[in-house]
């Protein structure tokens, strides 16, 4: 921190703010870019994003929310307007019917590789239901998911539960292994 | 921490992450607001070139209605980039966690919608007036009508014109349906309309 740079009470609610989802912030950036380096920059830009917010934030909404919002609004634009890698085009989670890596048993096991699956997932999903399924996997309820993004409560409900058979599938494939 | 494996799996994919320091947060935010302000100068510096070009009209073309359509145009280039600024330009994410993400990306896309539907009205109809008497001026002039091309190709000239405008307006209610059809998407997932 610069002398000189005294702490304003935008800077002290980003800290902690930072402090609480930071981790959440690099898991959404993953979600929106595959790429190390310009997820990176990705990141940095939420920060910046969110820093800004605060000027702003006057417990309009719950904070959780208001974080989540900025971080998807950024991830969303970057995702829009970056430089497109994709071969595959986007979908819809009714489009997927299993999640990618399901054919080689070596995936079915561990955190890590079923994390990668769910990533590779993710980066399929159009706009929307890539915001449900990340808000779905930090454990937001259908409720908060209905606020953070404005979907209709059956909207939610429906993806959520089309959400909730895609990932039951690895561990209905590990029990027909057993 | 949550109870559902899979939940579990994905949280436990980044656990620590803290974030940048505070002066480099700072930093990235002035780089991002003098990247949306540089978006939105590129959008003006073309209104400077115009307004350039058709002062140096005023002092050299030689009838007065060429200048006086020079003058009208400089006017219209200022009235548009107003509207440029207020219609289209580039905006910053600060408040978009005032309102769900479905709502914000409505309100922007309509905000571009609006802009692009309306563009005859704020972009092209403004530089009519200066471009109609402009041509009444160079017709009028006898030198230019002795040596220059016949009135055929003027008049081709000019219809050219209105086909470059016409064609300008026909591309923008194209794009404006295309974000037309995206909000129609978000009211289905918002249950609006």
């Amino acid at each position: 921190m610069a002398a000189g740079h005294r702490k304003s009470p935008q800077d002290v609610r980003y800290l902690a703010a930072a402090g609480t989802y930071g981790a959440m912030i690099e898991r959404l950036a993953r979600g929106y870019e595959a790429d190390p380096g310009r997820r990176q920059d990705l990141v940095q830009e939420i920060h910046a994003a969110l820093w800004r917010s605060f000027a702003l934030f006057e417990d309009q909404c719950a904070e959780r929310s208001w974080v989540h919002r900025i971080a998807h609004n950024v991830g969303v634009t970057h995702m829009m307007t970056g430089r497109r890698t994709r071969k595959l085009p986007l979908v819809g989670i009714d489009e997927i019917d299993a999640l990618p890596g399901g054919d080689n048993p070596e995936h079915l096991t561990g955190d890590r590789a079923l994390a990668g699956r769910l990533l590779a997932a993710i980066h399929r999903l159009k706009p929307a239901d890539r915001q449900v399924m990340l808000l779905y996997l930090e454990d937001l309820t259908a409720a908060e998911i209905g606020e953070v993004t404005g979907l209709s409560a059956g909207a939610v409900a429906v993806r959520i539960h089309r959400l909730k058979a895609l990932l039951a599938e690895p561990y209905r494939d590990e029990e027909k292994r057993a | 921490m949550t109870d559902d494996p899979v939940k579990r799996a994905w949280q436990a994919s980044v656990e620590i992450a803290g974030g940048p320091a505070l002066d480099e947060v700072r930093k990235g935010a002035d780089k991002l607001y003098r990247t949306v302000r540089r978006r939105n100068l590129v959008e003006y510096a073309a209104c400077v070139f115009v307004v350039i070009a058709f002062g140096t009209y005023v002092f050299v073309l030689p009838h007065l209605l060429q200048k006086i359509g020079s003058g009208m145009i400089i006017l219209a280039t200022f009235y548009v980039g107003w509207q440029l600024h207020r219609r289209a330009s580039a905006v910053l994410l600060d408040r978009a966690g005032t309102m769900p993400l479905l709502a914000f990306a409505r309100q922007q896309l309509a905000r571009q919608r609006d802009a692009l539907s309306s563009i005859f009205w704020w972009y092209i109809l403004p530089f009519l007036p200066g471009l109609v008497v402009m041509l009444i001026g160079n017709g009028l002039k006898a030198e230019t009508v002795a040596g220059g091309p016949s009135v055929w190709v003027r008049w081709l000239a000019f219809a050219g014109m209105g086909a470059v405008l016409a064609g300008i307006w026909w591309l923008n209610q194209l794009a404006a349906r295309k974000l037309q059809s995206r909000i129609n998407e978000i009211d289905v997932l918002t249950g609006g309309v």
